[in-house]
Protein backbone atom coordinates (compact mmCIF):
# COMPACT_ATOMS: atom_id res chain seq x y z
CA UNK A 1 0.00 0.00 0.00
CA UNK A 2 1.47 3.38 -0.65
CA UNK A 3 -1.01 5.81 -0.25
CA UNK A 4 -0.01 9.32 1.34
CA UNK A 5 -0.47 9.62 5.04
CA UNK A 6 -2.14 13.05 5.84
CA UNK A 7 -0.81 15.49 7.06
CA UNK A 8 -1.53 15.65 10.91
CA UNK A 9 -3.60 19.05 11.00
CA UNK A 10 -3.02 19.71 14.56
CA UNK A 11 0.16 20.74 15.99
CA UNK A 12 0.22 18.41 19.20
CA UNK A 13 0.07 15.43 17.09
CA UNK A 14 2.72 16.80 14.64
CA UNK A 15 5.26 18.00 17.69
CA UNK A 16 4.53 14.64 19.21
CA UNK A 17 5.53 12.70 16.00
CA UNK A 18 8.62 14.72 15.56
CA UNK A 19 9.45 14.03 18.90
CA UNK A 20 8.68 10.22 19.04
CA UNK A 21 11.05 10.72 16.25
CA UNK A 22 8.33 9.66 13.33
CA UNK A 23 10.46 10.11 10.36
CA UNK A 24 7.55 11.54 8.36
CA UNK A 25 7.41 13.95 10.55
CA UNK A 26 9.81 16.30 9.56
CA UNK A 27 8.29 16.17 6.00
CA UNK A 28 4.94 16.90 7.51
CA UNK A 29 6.26 19.82 9.62
CA UNK A 30 7.55 21.52 6.15
CA UNK A 31 4.96 20.60 3.83
CA UNK A 32 2.32 22.22 6.24
CA UNK A 33 4.07 25.37 7.06
CA UNK A 34 6.22 26.15 4.35
CA UNK A 35 3.95 28.55 2.47
CA UNK A 36 4.15 30.59 6.05
CA UNK A 37 7.29 30.36 6.54
CA UNK A 38 8.64 31.31 2.73
CA UNK A 39 5.89 34.03 2.69
CA UNK A 40 7.33 35.96 5.25
CA UNK A 41 10.69 35.47 4.40
CA UNK A 42 10.35 36.28 0.64
CA UNK A 43 8.58 39.83 2.11
CA UNK A 44 11.19 40.33 4.75
CA UNK A 45 14.39 40.01 2.55
CA UNK A 46 12.76 41.01 -0.79
CA UNK A 47 14.90 38.28 -2.67
CA UNK A 48 13.78 35.47 -3.56
CA UNK A 49 17.09 33.28 -3.30
CA UNK A 50 17.74 35.06 -0.01
CA UNK A 51 13.90 33.96 1.28
CA UNK A 52 14.67 30.48 -0.18
CA UNK A 53 17.99 30.22 2.20
CA UNK A 54 16.49 31.80 5.11
CA UNK A 55 13.39 29.56 5.13
CA UNK A 56 15.46 26.58 4.84
CA UNK A 57 17.58 27.65 7.67
CA UNK A 58 14.30 28.36 9.89
CA UNK A 59 13.26 24.59 9.29
CA UNK A 60 16.76 23.43 10.54
CA UNK A 61 16.75 25.12 13.38
CA UNK A 62 13.19 23.91 14.56
CA UNK A 63 13.67 21.03 14.04
CA UNK A 64 17.21 20.93 15.87
CA UNK A 65 15.27 22.64 18.43
CA UNK A 66 11.89 20.19 18.42
CA UNK A 67 12.87 18.68 21.58
CA UNK A 68 12.82 21.74 23.63
CA UNK A 69 9.61 22.34 21.87
CA UNK A 70 6.62 23.54 24.93
CA UNK A 71 3.80 21.83 23.41
CA UNK A 72 1.50 24.03 24.81
CA UNK A 73 2.41 26.66 22.50
CA UNK A 74 1.02 26.86 19.03
CA UNK A 75 4.01 26.03 16.01
CA UNK A 76 3.09 28.64 14.00
CA UNK A 77 4.05 31.57 15.90
CA UNK A 78 6.93 29.77 17.08
CA UNK A 79 8.17 28.80 13.57
CA UNK A 80 7.56 32.50 12.40
CA UNK A 81 9.29 34.08 15.01
CA UNK A 82 12.44 31.65 13.96
CA UNK A 83 12.08 32.71 10.43
CA UNK A 84 11.80 36.70 11.50
CA UNK A 85 15.10 35.96 13.50
CA UNK A 86 17.07 34.17 10.71
CA UNK A 87 15.23 37.07 8.41
CA UNK A 88 16.68 39.88 10.74
CA UNK A 89 20.22 38.27 11.19
CA UNK A 90 19.94 37.70 7.37
CA UNK A 91 19.35 41.51 7.41
CA UNK A 92 22.09 42.67 8.99
CA UNK A 93 24.47 40.28 7.03
CA UNK A 94 23.43 41.24 3.73
CA UNK A 95 23.55 45.10 4.67
CA UNK A 96 27.51 44.48 5.44
CA UNK A 97 28.51 42.61 2.26
CA UNK A 98 28.87 44.90 -1.48
CA UNK A 99 25.74 44.36 -3.45
CA UNK A 100 25.95 41.12 -5.54
CA UNK A 101 25.71 40.70 -9.12
CA UNK A 102 22.54 39.01 -9.44
CA UNK A 103 19.76 37.79 -11.69
CA UNK A 104 16.54 39.96 -12.29
CA UNK A 105 13.89 37.42 -11.12
CA UNK A 106 15.70 36.48 -8.23
CA UNK A 107 15.42 40.68 -6.94
CA UNK A 108 11.86 42.04 -6.06
CA UNK A 109 12.19 45.86 -7.77
CA UNK A 110 10.76 48.01 -4.99
CA UNK A 111 11.20 50.88 -7.16
CA UNK A 112 8.45 52.03 -9.36
CA UNK A 113 8.41 51.96 -12.98
CA UNK A 114 9.01 54.67 -14.73
CA UNK A 115 5.62 56.43 -15.35
CA UNK A 116 3.70 54.47 -12.99
CA UNK A 117 4.37 56.69 -10.09
CA UNK A 118 1.43 55.87 -8.56
CA UNK A 119 1.71 52.14 -7.88
CA UNK A 120 0.85 52.00 -4.26
CA UNK A 121 2.38 48.33 -4.30
CA UNK A 122 5.34 48.69 -5.21
CA UNK A 123 5.64 52.71 -3.24
CA UNK A 124 4.65 50.40 -0.33
CA UNK A 125 7.34 48.30 -0.86
CA UNK A 126 10.17 50.83 -1.38
CA UNK A 127 8.98 52.49 1.95
CA UNK A 128 8.93 49.01 3.74
CA UNK A 129 12.49 48.62 2.94
CA UNK A 130 12.96 51.97 5.09
CA UNK A 131 11.81 50.92 7.95
CA UNK A 132 13.54 48.94 10.88
CA UNK A 133 13.20 45.25 11.04
CA UNK A 134 11.51 44.76 13.87
CA UNK A 135 8.93 47.64 12.15
CA UNK A 136 8.92 45.54 9.26
CA UNK A 137 8.38 42.32 11.08
CA UNK A 138 5.08 42.93 12.84
CA UNK A 139 3.76 44.77 10.22
CA UNK A 140 3.77 42.06 7.82
CA UNK A 141 2.99 39.29 10.53
CA UNK A 142 -0.03 41.60 11.14
CA UNK A 143 -1.18 42.81 7.49
CA UNK A 144 0.37 40.41 5.43
CA UNK A 145 0.09 37.06 7.50
CA UNK A 146 -2.93 37.73 9.01
CA UNK A 147 -1.58 37.29 12.64
CA UNK A 148 -3.35 38.66 15.80
CA UNK A 149 -1.73 40.44 18.35
CA UNK A 150 -1.32 37.61 20.68
CA UNK A 151 0.42 35.46 18.02
CA UNK A 152 2.58 38.01 16.62
CA UNK A 153 3.22 38.66 20.26
CA UNK A 154 4.55 34.57 20.73
CA UNK A 155 6.60 35.43 17.31
CA UNK A 156 8.73 38.16 18.32
CA UNK A 157 9.14 37.56 21.85
CA UNK A 158 8.06 40.92 22.89
CA UNK A 159 4.75 42.16 24.90
CA UNK A 160 1.87 42.70 23.13
CA UNK A 161 2.03 46.60 23.89
CA UNK A 162 5.20 46.44 22.41
CA UNK A 163 4.30 44.89 19.01
CA UNK A 164 1.04 47.64 19.22
CA UNK A 165 3.86 50.41 19.51
CA UNK A 166 5.83 49.38 16.74
CA UNK A 167 3.25 48.47 14.27
CA UNK A 168 1.45 51.96 14.81
CA UNK A 169 5.63 53.31 14.23
CA UNK A 170 5.52 51.42 11.55
CA UNK A 171 2.27 52.65 9.99
CA UNK A 172 2.92 56.39 10.88
CA UNK A 173 6.48 56.36 8.94
CA UNK A 174 5.04 54.69 5.97
CA UNK A 175 2.15 56.93 6.09
CA UNK A 176 4.67 59.41 5.97
CA UNK A 177 6.63 58.11 3.30
CA UNK A 178 3.63 57.66 0.93
CA UNK A 179 2.97 61.65 1.57
CA UNK A 180 5.99 62.78 1.10
CA UNK A 181 6.28 60.50 -1.98
CA UNK A 182 3.51 62.74 -3.37
CA UNK A 183 1.27 59.56 -4.05
CA UNK A 184 -2.46 60.65 -4.50
CA UNK A 185 -5.29 57.91 -4.82
CA UNK B 1 -10.60 65.82 19.16
CA UNK B 2 -7.10 67.49 19.46
CA UNK B 3 -4.04 66.29 16.72
CA UNK B 4 -2.84 63.70 18.60
CA UNK B 5 -6.08 61.65 19.32
CA UNK B 6 -6.37 62.09 15.31
CA UNK B 7 -3.77 60.14 14.25
CA UNK B 8 -4.15 57.46 17.40
CA UNK B 9 -7.29 57.12 16.11
CA UNK B 10 -6.31 56.78 12.36
CA UNK B 11 -4.17 54.27 12.67
CA UNK B 12 -6.56 52.33 14.86
CA UNK B 13 -8.42 52.28 11.73
CA UNK B 14 -6.06 49.87 10.48
CA UNK B 15 -6.14 47.21 12.85
CA UNK B 16 -10.03 46.35 11.54
CA UNK B 17 -8.93 44.14 9.01
CA UNK B 18 -11.27 43.85 5.90
CA UNK B 19 -12.78 47.35 6.73
CA UNK B 20 -14.44 49.33 3.96
CA UNK B 21 -11.85 51.83 3.53
CA UNK B 22 -14.94 54.05 2.14
CA UNK B 23 -16.32 54.33 5.84
CA UNK B 24 -15.65 57.07 7.55
CA UNK B 25 -15.53 58.43 11.16
CA UNK B 26 -17.77 61.53 11.42
CA UNK B 27 -15.24 62.72 14.45
CA UNK B 28 -12.15 62.73 12.14
CA UNK B 29 -14.16 64.32 9.58
CA UNK B 30 -14.86 67.11 11.97
CA UNK B 31 -11.37 67.07 13.24
CA UNK B 32 -10.08 67.33 9.44
CA UNK B 33 -12.34 70.07 8.58
CA UNK B 34 -10.79 72.50 10.50
CA UNK B 35 -7.10 71.31 11.09
CA UNK B 36 -5.05 71.39 7.53
CA UNK B 37 -2.26 69.42 8.73
CA UNK B 38 -4.81 66.80 9.98
CA UNK B 39 -6.45 66.81 6.61
CA UNK B 40 -2.90 66.01 5.08
CA UNK B 41 -2.26 63.00 7.66
CA UNK B 42 -5.63 61.61 7.29
CA UNK B 43 -5.38 61.79 3.19
CA UNK B 44 -1.99 59.83 4.17
CA UNK B 45 -3.61 57.05 6.09
CA UNK B 46 -6.08 56.81 4.18
CA UNK B 47 -3.42 56.18 0.81
CA UNK B 48 -1.84 53.82 3.79
CA UNK B 49 -4.44 51.47 3.55
CA UNK B 50 -5.53 51.33 0.02
CA UNK B 51 -1.66 50.33 -0.54
CA UNK B 52 -1.87 47.88 2.62
CA UNK B 53 -5.10 46.38 1.02
CA UNK B 54 -3.44 46.49 -2.27
CA UNK B 55 -0.16 44.68 -1.50
CA UNK B 56 -2.12 41.65 0.67
CA UNK B 57 -3.90 40.77 -2.88
CA UNK B 58 -0.60 40.88 -4.54
CA UNK B 59 0.86 37.19 -4.56
CA UNK B 60 3.60 35.82 -2.82
CA UNK B 61 6.06 33.10 -4.85
CA UNK B 62 5.23 29.76 -3.50
CA UNK B 63 8.56 27.90 -2.68
CA UNK B 64 9.92 26.41 -5.13
CA UNK B 65 9.80 22.42 -6.20
CA UNK B 66 11.84 20.13 -4.14
CA UNK B 67 11.93 22.97 -1.62
CA UNK B 68 11.04 20.02 1.17
CA UNK B 69 13.52 17.61 -0.25
CA UNK B 70 16.31 20.36 -0.50
CA UNK B 71 15.53 21.00 3.78
CA UNK B 72 15.06 17.57 4.40
CA UNK B 73 18.70 17.23 3.30
CA UNK B 74 19.75 20.13 4.82
CA UNK B 75 18.49 18.98 7.93
CA UNK B 76 19.90 15.31 7.65
CA UNK B 77 23.70 17.41 7.07
CA UNK B 78 23.18 19.30 9.91
CA UNK B 79 22.53 16.05 12.27
CA UNK B 80 25.66 14.67 11.03
CA UNK B 81 28.23 17.08 12.60
CA UNK B 82 26.16 16.76 15.46
CA UNK B 83 26.55 13.28 15.95
CA UNK B 84 30.74 13.73 15.21
CA UNK B 85 30.61 16.65 17.80
CA UNK B 86 28.97 14.45 20.52
CA UNK B 87 31.05 11.18 19.60
CA UNK B 88 34.43 13.82 19.65
CA UNK B 89 32.78 15.30 23.56
CA UNK B 90 32.73 11.73 24.94
CA UNK B 91 36.58 11.02 24.05
CA UNK B 92 37.27 14.63 25.58
CA UNK B 93 35.35 14.07 28.47
CA UNK B 94 37.19 10.50 29.82
CA UNK B 95 40.51 12.58 28.50
CA UNK B 96 39.54 15.98 30.28
CA UNK B 97 40.70 15.09 34.23
CA UNK B 98 44.39 13.87 32.89
CA UNK B 99 44.57 16.98 30.62
CA UNK B 100 43.58 19.30 33.62
CA UNK B 101 45.98 17.56 35.94
CA UNK B 102 49.02 17.62 33.27
CA UNK B 103 48.19 21.34 32.55
CA UNK B 104 48.38 22.29 36.24
CA UNK B 105 51.53 20.08 36.85
CA UNK B 106 53.05 21.97 34.36
CA UNK B 107 51.79 25.36 35.72
CA UNK B 108 53.21 24.39 38.81
CA UNK B 109 56.63 23.21 37.49
CA UNK B 110 57.44 26.46 35.58
CA UNK B 111 56.30 28.48 38.83
CA UNK B 112 58.75 26.05 41.23
CA UNK B 113 61.36 26.85 38.68
CA UNK B 114 60.58 30.61 38.60
CA UNK B 115 60.69 30.77 42.45
CA UNK B 116 63.93 28.84 42.98
CA UNK B 117 65.86 31.25 40.79
CA UNK B 118 64.19 33.73 42.77
CA UNK B 119 66.01 32.14 45.55
CA UNK B 120 69.17 31.52 44.28
CA UNK B 121 69.50 34.84 43.31
CA UNK B 122 69.46 36.20 46.73
CA UNK B 123 72.39 33.95 47.48
CA UNK B 124 75.92 35.46 47.59
CA UNK B 125 77.90 34.84 43.72
CA UNK B 126 79.78 31.50 43.59
CA UNK B 127 83.64 32.23 43.40
CA UNK B 128 85.72 29.45 41.66
CA UNK B 129 88.78 28.36 43.73
CA UNK B 130 90.47 26.12 41.07
CA UNK B 131 90.97 28.81 38.40
CA UNK B 132 88.76 26.17 35.86
CA UNK B 133 86.14 27.67 35.08
CA UNK B 134 85.74 31.67 35.25
CA UNK B 135 82.63 33.28 37.14
CA UNK B 136 79.91 34.44 35.61
CA UNK B 137 79.46 38.21 35.66
CA UNK B 138 76.93 38.61 38.57
CA UNK B 139 76.20 42.00 37.27
CA UNK B 140 74.29 40.26 34.25
CA UNK B 141 72.20 37.75 36.89
CA UNK B 142 69.83 40.13 37.74
CA UNK B 143 69.35 41.21 34.21
CA UNK B 144 69.26 37.19 33.27
CA UNK B 145 66.96 36.65 36.26
CA UNK B 146 64.59 39.41 35.28
CA UNK B 147 64.22 38.07 32.10
CA UNK B 148 63.81 34.38 32.96
CA UNK B 149 61.01 35.39 35.28
CA UNK B 150 59.49 37.48 33.14
CA UNK B 151 59.69 34.55 30.54
CA UNK B 152 58.49 32.06 32.82
CA UNK B 153 55.33 34.30 34.01
CA UNK B 154 54.38 34.88 30.43
CA UNK B 155 54.39 30.87 30.09
CA UNK B 156 52.44 30.36 33.04
CA UNK B 157 49.91 32.46 32.14
CA UNK B 158 49.36 30.81 29.27
CA UNK B 159 49.13 27.67 30.78
CA UNK B 160 46.80 28.85 33.79
CA UNK B 161 44.00 30.26 31.35
CA UNK B 162 43.71 26.98 29.80
CA UNK B 163 44.47 24.71 32.82
CA UNK B 164 41.57 26.76 34.64
CA UNK B 165 39.31 26.27 32.06
CA UNK B 166 39.70 22.56 31.74
CA UNK B 167 39.78 22.53 35.54
CA UNK B 168 35.99 24.25 35.16
CA UNK B 169 34.74 22.09 32.51
CA UNK B 170 35.80 19.17 34.99
CA UNK B 171 33.82 20.21 37.65
CA UNK B 172 30.41 20.74 35.76
CA UNK B 173 30.86 17.42 34.12
CA UNK B 174 29.60 14.23 35.90
CA UNK B 175 32.72 13.86 37.99
CA UNK B 176 36.12 11.87 37.45
CA UNK B 177 35.23 9.10 34.94
CA UNK B 178 37.38 5.72 34.59
CA UNK B 179 41.04 6.65 33.03
CA UNK B 180 41.55 6.02 29.64
CA UNK B 181 42.37 2.71 28.39
CA UNK B 182 46.62 1.73 29.30
CA UNK B 183 46.91 4.52 32.00
CA UNK B 184 44.63 2.58 34.55
CA UNK B 185 47.52 2.07 36.70
CA UNK B 186 48.44 5.74 36.90
CA UNK B 187 47.79 7.68 40.12
CA UNK B 188 44.95 10.13 39.39
CA UNK B 189 45.33 12.89 41.69
CA UNK B 190 42.45 13.38 43.73
CA UNK B 191 40.27 16.13 43.08
CA UNK B 192 40.44 19.30 45.12
CA UNK B 193 36.94 21.15 46.35
CA UNK B 194 34.68 23.01 44.08
CA UNK B 195 35.37 26.00 45.82
CA UNK B 196 39.34 26.08 45.45
CA UNK B 197 39.10 24.90 41.75
CA UNK B 198 36.43 28.27 41.36
CA UNK B 199 39.00 30.42 43.59
CA UNK B 200 42.28 29.31 41.68
CA UNK B 201 39.99 30.13 38.48
CA UNK B 202 38.69 33.47 39.45
CA UNK B 203 42.51 34.51 40.55
CA UNK B 204 43.74 32.92 37.31
CA UNK B 205 41.94 35.07 35.48
CA UNK B 206 42.24 38.29 37.57
CA UNK B 207 46.08 38.33 37.04
CA UNK B 208 47.09 36.94 40.32
CA UNK B 209 50.21 35.19 39.54
CA UNK B 210 51.15 31.67 39.71
CA UNK B 211 52.19 30.44 43.19
CA UNK B 212 49.74 32.60 44.91
CA UNK B 213 48.18 31.41 48.37
CA UNK B 214 45.05 29.91 46.31
CA UNK B 215 46.96 28.35 43.70
CA UNK B 216 49.51 27.18 46.01
CA UNK B 217 46.47 25.67 48.02
CA UNK B 218 45.04 24.19 44.69
CA UNK B 219 48.46 22.38 43.58
CA UNK B 220 49.00 20.80 46.65
CA UNK B 221 46.90 17.96 45.78
CA UNK B 222 50.15 17.05 43.00
CA UNK B 223 52.19 16.00 46.05
CA UNK B 224 50.29 13.90 47.04
CA UNK B 225 48.09 12.90 50.17
CA UNK B 226 51.35 11.94 52.20
CA UNK B 227 53.15 14.81 51.52
CA UNK B 228 50.23 17.00 52.72
CA UNK B 229 49.67 15.12 55.85
CA UNK B 230 53.23 15.31 56.92
CA UNK B 231 53.34 19.31 55.62
CA UNK B 232 55.40 18.69 53.75
CA UNK B 233 53.69 20.84 50.31
CA UNK B 234 54.90 23.20 48.21
CA UNK B 235 57.54 25.33 50.11
CA UNK B 236 56.71 28.44 51.24
CA UNK B 237 55.60 31.76 49.33
CA UNK B 238 58.45 33.64 49.10
CA UNK B 239 58.19 36.82 51.33
CA UNK B 240 57.45 39.86 49.13
CA UNK B 241 59.80 42.67 49.87
CA UNK B 242 58.11 46.08 51.58
CA UNK B 243 57.23 48.45 48.86
CA UNK B 244 59.78 51.16 48.59
CA UNK B 245 62.53 48.75 50.04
Amino acid sequence: MTGVLPIPTDDRTLVDALVAGDSRAPRWLIDRFQADVFALCYRMMNHRQDAEDVAQETFVRALRAIRGFDVTRPVRPWLLGIAANRCRTALVKRSRRPAPTESAEDCVDPRPARGDPDDLTTELALALERLRPEYRLVFTLFHEQDLPYEEIALAVERPIGTVKTWLHRARAELAGHLSRRGVSL
Amino acid sequence: MNCREFERRCNARLDVRDAPPSRLDPALDAHEAVCPSCRALGAAYRLLAQAVDSRARSPVPSAPDGFTDRVLAAVEADRMPSVRRRQGWTLARRWLPLAAAAALLATTGIGLRAWRSGLDADRPPVVATDGAVPPADPRDLPKALADATSATLSLAWEASVPAARVGSEVLEDAGFPDPPPGLAGLPVPSVPAAEVWQEVGDRVNAGVVPLSGSARSAFSFLLGTRAREAGGGLPPAPSRPPRGA
